[in-house]
């Protein structure tokens, strides 16, 4: 299965991965129609990847989510925590604009009930 | 304003997935408890507690879908109200940009009227001073020029922006091109004469009548007649021609005067330019006789262009669209 790739739209963040650091990164808005059509596909290739043994950095960079593509994200962090639980390298760094408070606390809410390493990073 | 939305079917069954996990742990613990033989004091809370996750989990589905269609209702207004906010600064910079023009232009008109004015405010005091040495006629006279002179900046000024602003309407007249000619000459030879500049008209057209507007026409060809008088050396000679073709009216003034610099002709057709040329006559000039001639011939459909070489004269030529007269 091809890493993802995708370009950034009007409604779906940009999603690349970068094999030299075994890092994930989601960056921009969420709000697809169908949000598993887009989501279940990543969840789909994340499973895989955990599979092989590689570590994974996960780096979330939204500037707006809406409540679905909330949803998405839980699931696909429960996966990568319960990877981590099973004593699995991953970590997640949620980076959010200094100026809007709401994805600090966004970040602050998706980190609460996990067990992985999770950072909160302000961008300027 | 609303994006297309995928219909309610659509957006429910993708709901539906979203939280197929829970759905699905939902219907094996209903399964599951169906199957067991339990006293009714333990199935009866289990029964209880799976009607209250079902419902649950129904309230969350409507919950999001409530709040994503609110969010993307949200997304759009504020797209468009950035959009609107985009505009809104677009046209101020516009209007900045007008305003700098006509707190400019506002600035040179009055620094313009300040000489004639001081002048006719000097002669009407020396005048009311019954002051020795001032004949009253020759006070008058200068009185006229003078005023002459800044009613005529006034109107040039009023042409000009009623040009600009839109508000112009022509009325095309068929009109015989001898009959252009003779106009013309009739009111600028006097004007030639007095500098002793030879004002010399030619016109060709195949065409019996054109259907232009007269006064539009004579105010252009006025305006380039006038100019050429002003800026020529006295004993000079200055050519008019008006050639008619089956869509075309092409009028030009040729001069023998300075001629324009590369760097005048640059500026030539905008207000209150400051060029190098001075009238040779101590006529007086607005600095918008051609920025009118320019927005004129724009509003008419054509255009004005100008040939110079520094030292060898001026050709000016306007080139103006014309409908041939329907035969009388």
């Amino acid at each position: 299965m091809n890493p993802p790739n995708l370009p950034a739209t009007d409604t779906t963040p940009a999603v690349r991965f970068d094999a030299s650091k075994d890092l994930l990164r989601f960056e921009g808005e969420s709000y697809p129609e169908d949000v598993t059509a887009f989501y279940a596909p990543l969840l789909e290739w994340l499973r895989a990847h955990l599979a092989t043994g590689r570590p994974l950095k996960l780096e979330l960079a939204f500037t707006y989510l809406n409540t679905s593509s909330t949803k998405a994200l839980l699931d696909l962090l429960l996966v990568l925590d319960e990877h981590h639980r099973r004593g699995g390298t991953v970590s997640v760094e949620w980076h959010y604009q200094a100026n809007i408070e709401v994805m600090q606390e966004a970040g602050e809410e998706f980190g609460e009930d996990l067990a992985l390493p999770f950072a909160l990073v302000a961008i300027d | 304003m609303s994006e297309s939305r995928p219909s309610r079917q659509i957006r429910e069954q993708a709901l539906e997935r979203l939280f197929q996990t829970e759905s699905t742990a939902l219907r094996e613990a209903e399964l599951a408890l169906t199957k067991q033989q339990l006293t009714s004091a333990v199935y009866e809370p289990f029964r209880e507690l799976i009607r209250h996750y079902r419902r649950l989990l129904r309230q969350a589905l409507k919950v999001t879908a409530v709040s994503d269609a609110s969010q993307l209702q949200l997304r759009q207004t504020s797209r468009e109200l950035a959009d609107a906010v985009d505009r809104v600064q677009q046209l101020n910079a516009q209007l900045r940009v007008l305003q700098e023009e006509k707190d400019e232009i506002f600035a040179m008109a009055v620094h313009d009227m300040k000489s004639p004015l001081s002048g006719v405010f000097g002669l009407a005091s020396l005048l009311t001073e019954n002051t020795p040495d001032v004949d009253p006629r020759q006070a008058g006279r200068d009185i006229l020029q003078l005023t002459g002179t800044m009613l005529d900046m006034v109107n040039d000024l009023v042409e000009v922006y009623r040009l600009e602003s839109g508000e112009v309407h022509f009325e095309p007249l068929a009109v015989k091109p001898v009959d252009i000619v003779s106009l013309l000459s009739s009111t600028y030879l006097p004007l030639a004469r007095r500098k002793h500049i030879d004002l010399k008209f030619r016109h060709e057209s195949p065409i019996e009548t054109v259907l232009v507007d007269p006064a539009a026409l004579e105010r252009l060809g006025g305006n380039l007649i006038s100019n050429a008088i002003k800026f020529s050396p006295i004993g000079t000679s200055v050519e008019v021609a008006l050639i008619i073709t089956p869509d075309r009216l092409r009028l030009s003034v040729a001069d023998h005067g300075p001629g324009i610099s590369a760097a005048d002709q640059k500026k030539l057709f905008v207000k209150f330019s400051r060029l190098s040329a001075r009238p040779t006559g101590g006529e007086s000039t607005s600095g918008l006789g051609l920025a009118i001639v320019k927005r004129l011939a724009l509003a008419l459909g054509g255009d004005v262009t100008c040939e110079s070489t520094l030292g060898a004269g001026a050709r000016f030529e306007i080139n103006l669209p014309h409908a041939p007269a329907p035969a009388a």
